[in-house]
C-alpha cells in the first residue's frame, strides 16, 4: 500500500486576542494511492481547517503548530512559502474549495480565468494552454466552448466542473475536496459524485473528501475519518463505518442515528444534545464527554488514544475495545 | 417607553458608552465647546464682538495685525502690549473762566519693538483745545499736538498719535539731525517716538527704555463745556490671546463668539439635512416601484439646481439672517446622503428579517422607522460629523457674497476675511490657523461621539 | 371548522421579464414562469411537505401562500374563505393565521435587536396584551414551549450570541405568539448542524402536537421530508408531479422525476463506493422562462416519447388511495424501471 500522503501530529492554533484556539490539534492519517479518504464532522470540527494545514495555508491568525506532513514523499514542513507556491500547491496537491463555484470572478470569461490560473504557475505557451484547459474541461463533462461563457451564464453544476477542472489541470496526485456538492442540488450532486468517481479512475488521483454529510461520504470514500473538536476520533474503512456491525464511537454512532434515511422507514431520528465545544477551553479529557451517554469518571480525567480495534479501524474512546 | 423603561435604556446606553474612548474624548471636546457657550461673557474681552463685529468703532483702539501677545515668551525682542495708561497725576488750573484739564500719564516702556499707537479718548461735550506731549527718558520733550478738537455727547473725541502726530516727528528727528535720506512715508511716529536718536542713514530703531511722561491739556473756554472722562492707551504691537486682524478685531473674540454660531450652524445644518436625507433615502428605497423612481426625480431636481444663482435671488427678495441661511443650506443639503443611503436601503429591503417582518404583519411605517433607519444611524452620524464643518464654510461663502447675517460673527468669515487680507502672506498665522483649528475641532468632536455611537448601536461591534 | 385549512386551485405566479423588441412588437411577454398552476389542499393538523429542487417553486409558493408574494393567477382558499387578493385589515387578520420559520434563523431575525424586542414585535404590531408585562409573560410562554429555558436569559441576549438551533426555536417562538393556524417552514434546518437537525424537528412536532397547529414543509432534503411529513407533493419546474404519502411516494415512486432524485439521494450505508450512481435522467433543468412544450420534464426523461412533446401538458391522476402523478406513460415506466439497477425501485 503507497501513502502518497501522510500526517503526523499535525497542530493547528489560532492565535486570537481572545486565546489560542485549538482548531486542529494533533491529528495523524495516511492516504493512500488512488483512494478516497473522508474527512467528515459537523461545523467546528476543524475539517476545513485541516484541508487548508494540508496546503500550508493557515487562514490568519491561524498557524500550523506543530507535526510533519509529506506528500508523495516530499516532506513539505519545513517549506517556505514560495517553494510552496513554486513546487507544491497545485502541482502535487490541489483544492476545491467550499463554494468554489462562487470564487469566479464575474467580470471576466471562464477562459481568462482558467488561463491566468494555468500560466501563474506555469510558463506555457497560449496554444499549449488553451489545448490542455480544453482537454480539463472535456474531463469533467464540459465543451470547449464554454471558455467563451461568463460565469453568471452557468449554472452551479457547471461552475462546480470548472473548479474541478483548475483544481486538476497541473496534474497533481492529491486533491482536497471541500463539501463540493454541499450547495448543489441532488440531482447535480449525484453527477458530480459520478464525475469524481470517474476521474479518480482515469486519472489516478487520491482524494480528500471533506464533508458534513454522513451519507454523501458513504458513497464516495473507500476509507473515513470522522473529527470532532480538533481531534480524530475515529477512522475506518466504508464497511466498518457503514456496515452492519458500525461504527465503534460513541459521537461517531450518534451522528450516523441522526442522519436521516431516506429508504428506511424511521420512527424516531436522534439527536446529540447540548452543542459543540468552546476550542478555547476545550474540555478535559476526551472531549466529547460532556455530551456522551456512555462516559465514565475516566473519560473526564484521561483523553484516550487512537488504538486499533481490528485491522485499519482505529478509535478514540475508552470504551471502545478490540473486535 | 414608559419613563421607568427610558431611564434604564439610558443608563444601559450611558453605561457602554463610558467604555469608549474615543466617545469620552468627543464628550469632552463638546463639554467643552458648551462650557464656552456658556461662560461667554466672563471670557469674551470685548463684549459686543459679536453684534459689532462689523462696526470699525468698537475696534478702533486695537493694533492692527497684532500677533498674539504671548509670542513675547518666544522672542528676545519683546513686543510692546496693549495697555491702559495710568495718569500720574491730574490737574485742573482754572483761569478766569478758562479751565485747564492737565494730565499726565506715565508709560514705563520697557520693550524692544514700538507700540502700534497711543490713543487719547475723551467724553463730554466740549470744544477744548488740546495739546499733547511726551518727555522722554532721554530728557527730550516733543510736542505732539496742538489743536483745537471737537467732543460731543454722541461722538467721543479719540486722538491717536500715530496718524496725527508723524510730522511734528519728523521735525524731531531733522532738529536731531537724524533724518538725512529719510522720507516721512517710510517712518512711523511711534517708531520714532519710542527709539534711540543717532545718527544713521538707515534708521533702524533701537529701543529706548525707560520712563515716558505724556502730558495732556485740554482748554476748555466755554463754561458749558463738560469733560466726563479721559483715557490714554497703549495699542501695542502685540494684543491679546489671539492677536488682531488688519481690520483692528480681536480675533480671541471672534473665535469665542464664533463658537455658539458654529455649534448652531453646523449642528441644525447638519441634523436636519441628514434626518431628512436618510428618511427620504430609505423611504425610497423600500417602496420601490413608480414611487421610488418618482421620489428619485425629485431628488435630481434637487441636485441639479445649483445653490449659489439660488441665494442669490433669495438675497434679493429676503434681508439675509442666519436663520435663512440655515434652512437654504438644508434646502441643498438633504440631498447628499439620499443615494448612499437608497442603495444601502435596497440591500437592507432584501434581508431575510425584513421579510419576516413583513410576514408577522409589520405596516410599512414600521417597517422604514424601526428596522432599516436604526441600521442606518451610523451613516447618518459620519455623515453628520462630515457635514458640520462644510456647513459652516459654506456660511462662510455666503458672507463672502454679502448674503451672510451681518449681525453674527462666524469662523468661516473670520477665514475669509483672514483670505481676502491675505493673510498667509503677511504671515499672520494668528488670523488664520485658530479658526482653522477650531472648525477642525468641532468636527473631530462630532466625529467621535458618532463613531462612539455606532460601536455602541451596532451590536456585533461589541467586544463581549 | 373546515377539515381543509388551506386549498389552492391552478395557483399561478409569473414573474415578467425583459422582451425582445421582435416580442414587443407581436405584442407577445416573456415570463418566467415560477409556479404554473398548482392544485393541493393542506387537511387540518397535517404536515404538509413541498419537495423540489431549487428552481421548482417551492419557496414562491410557500411565499404565495404567506401573501409575500400575490398570484397572478389561481385562488387560494383558507378554512374555506377565498383569499387570493385580500389587502389592509383582512390582510393583518390572514397573518395572525398564517405564519413563517425561514431558512436561515441568522438572518431571519434583525441583528440588532435583542431577542426580548424580536418577539415583542408581534405582539405591537397585533396590539395583543395590554401592558409589557402581559406581553412578557406571552414570551415567557412561548419560549418554554419552544424548549428555550429560562426564557429571561434569552431574552436579553443578541441573535449572534445564539447557536443556529436555539434561534430557530426562538424564530419558531415567536410565530406562535400570533397563535397561528397554519406554519410555513422553509427549509427550516438545512442551516443547521446535523445532530441539533433532529432536535429542531422533534421540537416543531412536540408544538404542533401540543398547540394543533398545521405546518406546509417545504425542503430539498427528501430523507428529512419522509421523517417528518404526513404528505409529500413534489414539484418540478412550477407544477407538482407527483403527490401522495411519503412511503408511497418515495418507496413507489411512479413519475420519472420522482424516481430520479430519489435515485439520485445518497443514503449512508456501505458497499456503494465503488460503483457510479444511476441517476434516470439526462440534462439541465430548463430555465423558468422557456418551459418546454407538452410535459414539461420531457427533455430530460428517459422514457419519453412523441406522445410526451405532442399532445398536452398531463393533468395529475390518482393510481392509489391518495397517490397522484402526471405521467402519461407511467405503466411502461414502471414495468421498465422495475428492471433496472436494484435498490429504490
Amino acid at each position: 500500500m503507497d501513502n502518497i500522503l501522510t500526517v503526523d501530529n499535525l497542530k493547528l492554533y489560532y492565535y486570537t486576542s481572545k486565546g489560542v484556539v485549538k482548531a486542529v490539534d494533533d491529528i495523524s492519517f495516511s492516504l493512500n494511492k488512488g483512494e478516497t479518504l473522508g474527512l467528515v464532522g459537523e461545523s467546528g470540527c476543524g475539517k476545513t481547517t485541516t484541508g487548508f494545514a494540508l496546503l500550508k495555508m493557515p487562514t490568519p491568525p491561524g498557524k500550523i503548530a506543530g507535526g510533519k506532513i509529506v506528500v508523495d514523499g516530499i516532506d513539505i514542513t519545513p517549506l517556505r512559502e514560495n517553494e510552496m507556491r513554486r513546487n507544491i500547491r497545485w502541482e502535487k496537491i490541489s483544492m476545491v474549495f467550499q463554494g468554489a463555484m462562487n470564487t469566479l470572478t464575474p467580470v471576466y470569461t471562464i477562459g481568462k480565468q482558467m488561463m491566468e490560473t494555468l500560466q501563474e504557475h506555469r510558463e506555457m505557451e497560449r496554444d499549449e494552454a488553451r489545448k490542455r484547459i480544453e482537454k480539463y474541461l472535456n474531463l469533467v463533462g464540459l465543451s470547449g466552448d464554454i471558455v467563451k461563457r461568463y460565469p453568471h451564464e452557468l449554472s452551479g453544476g457547471m461552475k462546480q466542473r470548472i473548479a474541478i477542472a483548475t483544481a486538476l489541470f497541473l496534474e497533481p496526485k492529491v486533491i482536497i475536496c471541500d463539501e463540493p456538492t454541499t450547495a448543489l442540488d441532488v440531482i447535480v450532486q449525484a453527477q458530480i459524485i459520478n464525475l469524481l468517481k470517474d476521474l479518480k479512475e482515469k486519472l489516478d488521483l487520491s482524494f480528500i473528501f471533506i464533508t458534513h454529510d454522513l451519507a454523501t461520504e458513504a458513497e464516495v470514500s473507500d476509507r473515513i475519518a470522522v473529527m470532532y473538536a480538533g481531534k480524530i476520533v475515529e477512522i475506518g474503512t466504508n464497511r466498518q463505518i457503514y456496515g452492519e456491525q458500525g461504527p465503534c464511537h460513541p459521537y461517531t454512532r450518534n451522528l450516523l442515528a441522526a442522519t436521516p434515511r431516506l429508504h428506511a422507514k424511521v420512527n424516531e431520528l436522534s439527536f446529540i444534545p447540548g452543542a459543540p465545544p468552546d476550542l478555547l477551553e476545550p474540555p478535559s479529557g476526551c472531549r466529547f464527554h460532556p455530551r456522551c451517554h456512555l462516559a465514565m469518571d475516566k473519560c473526564k480525567e484521561e483523553e484516550p488514544p487512537l488504538i486499533e480495534i481490528e485491522e485499519e479501524h482505529m478509535v478514540a474512546c475508552w470504551r471502545c475495545e478490540k473486535r | 417607553m414608559r419613563i421607568g423603561e427610558m431611564k434604564s435604556s439610558f443608563n444601559e446606553f450611558w453605561g457602554e458608552f463610558r467604555k469608549v474612548k474615543s466617545g469620552m474624548i468627543g464628550l469632552v471636546f463638546l463639554g467643552l465647546f458648551l462650557m464656552i457657550l456658556f461662560f461667554e461673557p466672563l471670557l469674551l474681552p470685548f463684549e459686543q464682538a459679536n453684534s459689532r463685529w462689523k462696526d470699525i468703532t468698537y475696534w478702533e483702539d486695537n493694533p492692527a495685525s497684532a500677533a498674539p501677545q504671548w509670542t513675547n515668551f518666544f522672542s528676545s525682542k519683546k513686543s510692546s502690549v496693549s495697555m491702559p495708561l495710568e495718569a500720574e497725576k491730574k490737574e485742573v488750573k482754572n483761569a478766569g473762566t478758562i479751565r485747564i484739564i492737565e494730565e499726565t500719564f506715565l508709560y514705563d516702556y520697557q520693550y524692544d519693538a514700538a507700540p502700534s499707537d497711543i490713543i487719547f479718548r475723551a467724553s463730554g461735550q466740549a470744544n477744548p483745545t488740546v495739546i499733547i506731549s511726551v518727555e522722554r527718558p532721554d530728557g527730550k520733550k516733543i510736542d505732539l499736538l496742538r489743536k483745537p478738537l471737537e467732543v460731543t455727547q454722541g461722538k467721543d473725541l479719540r486722538i491717536a498719535i500715530d496718524k496725527t502726530s508723524l510730522n511734528e516727528a519728523y521735525n524731531f528727528l531733522k532738529s536731531m539731525d537724524a533724518a538725512t535720506g529719510l522720507s516721512k512715508q517710510t517712518l512711523k511716529t511711534t517708531d520714532i517716538l519710542f527709539s534711540k536718536v543717532e545718527e544713521s542713514v538707515v534708521f533702524t530703531p533701537q529701543a529706548l527704555k525707560g520712563e515716558y511722561r505724556i502730558m495732556v491739556s485740554l482748554i476748555l473756554q466755554k463754561e458749558t463745556d463738560v469733560i466726563e472722562s479721559t483715557e490714554m492707551k497703549v495699542a501695542g504691537r502685540v494684543q491679546g490671546i489671539l492677536g488682531t486682524d488688519n481690520s483692528k478685531r480681536d480675533i480671541w473674540s471672534g473665535v469665542i463668539a464664533g463658537v455658539k454660531w458654529a455649534m448652531l450652524i453646523g449642528l441644525l445644518t447638519a441634523l436636519i439635512s441628514v434626518s431628512i436625507g436618510v428618511v427620504y433615502g430609505v423611504m425610497s428605497a423600500y417602496l420601490g416601484g413608480w414611487k421610488d423612481s418618482l421620489m428619485q426625480r425629485i431628488f435630481e431636481i434637487f441636485i441639479s439646481v445649483p445653490m449659489l444663482p439660488v441665494l442669490i435671488v433669495m438675497s434679493a427678495v429676503f434681508k439675509p439672517n442666519i436663520w435663512m441661511i440655515i434652512f437654504i443650506m438644508c434646502i441643498f443639503y438633504w440631498v447628499g446622503p439620499v443615494k448612499t443611503v437608497r442603495s444601502m436601503g435596497l440591500q437592507i429591503k432584501e434581508e431575510t428579517y425584513i421579510e419576516a417582518s413583513r410576514a408577522l404583519g409589520a405596516s410599512n411605517t414600521r417597517i422604514i422607522f424601526k428596522h432599516m433607519v436604526p441600521l442606518l444611524i451610523p451613516y447618518a452620524f459620519a455623515s453628520m460629523a462630515l457635514n458640520v464643518p462644510g456647513a459652516i464654510v459654506v456660511e462662510a461663502t455666503l458672507s463672502l457674497l454679502g448674503l451672510g447675517d451681518p449681525n453674527i460673527v462666524t469662523w468661516g468669515q473670520i477665514l475669509q476675511d483672514a483670505h481676502n487680507g491675505g493673510a498667509m502672506l503677511s504671515g499672520m498665522w494668528w488670523w488664520v490657523v485658530p479658526p482653522g483649528m477650531a472648525i477642525a475641532f468641532m468636527g473631530m468632536t462630532f466625529a467621535f461621539v458618532g463613531f462612539a455611537m455606532d460601536k455602541i448601536l451596532n451590536p456585533k461591534l461589541k467586544t463581549r | 371548522m373546515t377539515e381543509k385549512i388551506v386549498e389552492v386551485k391552478d395557483l399561478q405566479k409569473w414573474f415578467p421579464i425583459r422582451r425582445s423588441i421582435s416580442q414587443f412588437f407581436k405584442g407577445e411577454h416573456n415570463y418566467v414562469k415560477a409556479v404554473d398552476g398548482i392544485s393541493f389542499s393542506i387537511k387540518r393538523g397535517e404536515i404538509f411537505g413541498l419537495v423540489g429542487e431549487s428552481g421548482c417553486g417551492k419557496t414562491t409558493t410557500g411565499k404565495l401562500i404567506m401573501k409575500l408574494l400575490e398570484p397572478t393567477g389561481g385562488n387560494m382558499l383558507l378554512n374555506g374563505k377565498d383569499v387570493t387578493h385580500i389587502e389592509k385589515d383582512e390582510l393583518k387578520r390572514y397573518r395572525r393565521n398564517v405564519q413563517m420559520i425561514f431558512q436561515d434563523p441568522y438572518a431571519s431575525m434583525n441583528p440588532r435587536f435583542k431577542i426580548r424586542d424580536v418577539m415583542e414585535e408581534p405582539l405591537i404590531i397585533h396590539k395583543l396584551g395590554e401592558d409589557r408585562d402581559a406581553r412578557m409573560e406571552m414570551i415567557g410562554k412561548a419560549l418554554m414551549e419552544v424548549k428555550l429555558n429560562p426564557p429571561d436569559e434569552f431574552l436579553v441576549r443578541y441573535p449572534h450570541m445564539l447557536s443556529g438551533g436555539q434561534r430557530q426555536r426562538a424564530a419558531t417562538a415567536r410565530t406562535l405568539l400570533l397563535n397561528p393556524e397554519l406554519l410555513v417552514a422553509d427549509e427550516p434546518v438545512s442551516m443547521i448542524d446535523l445532530s441539533t437537525r433532529a432536535e429542531i424537528l422533534h421540537m416543531m412536532k412536540e408544538v404542533q402536537r401540543d398547540l394543533g397547529l398545521t405546518y406546509l414543509y417545504i425542503t430539498h432534503d427528501l430523507s428529512t421530508a419522509r421523517y417528518f411529513t404526513d404528505r409529500i407533493a413534489v414539484m418540478y419546474l412550477g407544477k407538482i408531479i407527483e403527490i401522495g404519502d411519503p412511503d408511497d411516494v418515495i418507496d413507489n415512486p411512479v413519475h420519472p422525476y420522482t424516481r430520479a432524485l430519489i435515485a439520485a439521494v445518497c443514503e449512508p450505508v456501505a458497499g456503494k463506493v465503488n460503483k457510479p450512481k444511476v441517476v434516470p435522467i439526462k440534462g439541465e433543468i430548463p430555465s423558468a422562462a422557456n418551459i418546454p412544450k407538452g410535459c414539461r420534464f420531457h427533455p430530460r426523461c428517459p422514457y419519453a416519447k412523441e406522445e410526451c412533446w405532442e399532445m398536452e401538458e398531463p393533468q395529475l391522476q390518482e393510481i392509489d388511495d391518495g397517490h397522484f402523478h402526471a405521467c402519461r406513460r407511467w405503466k411502461e415506466v414502471v414495468e421498465e424501471g422495475r428492471d433496472e439497477v436494484g435498490g429504490c425501485g
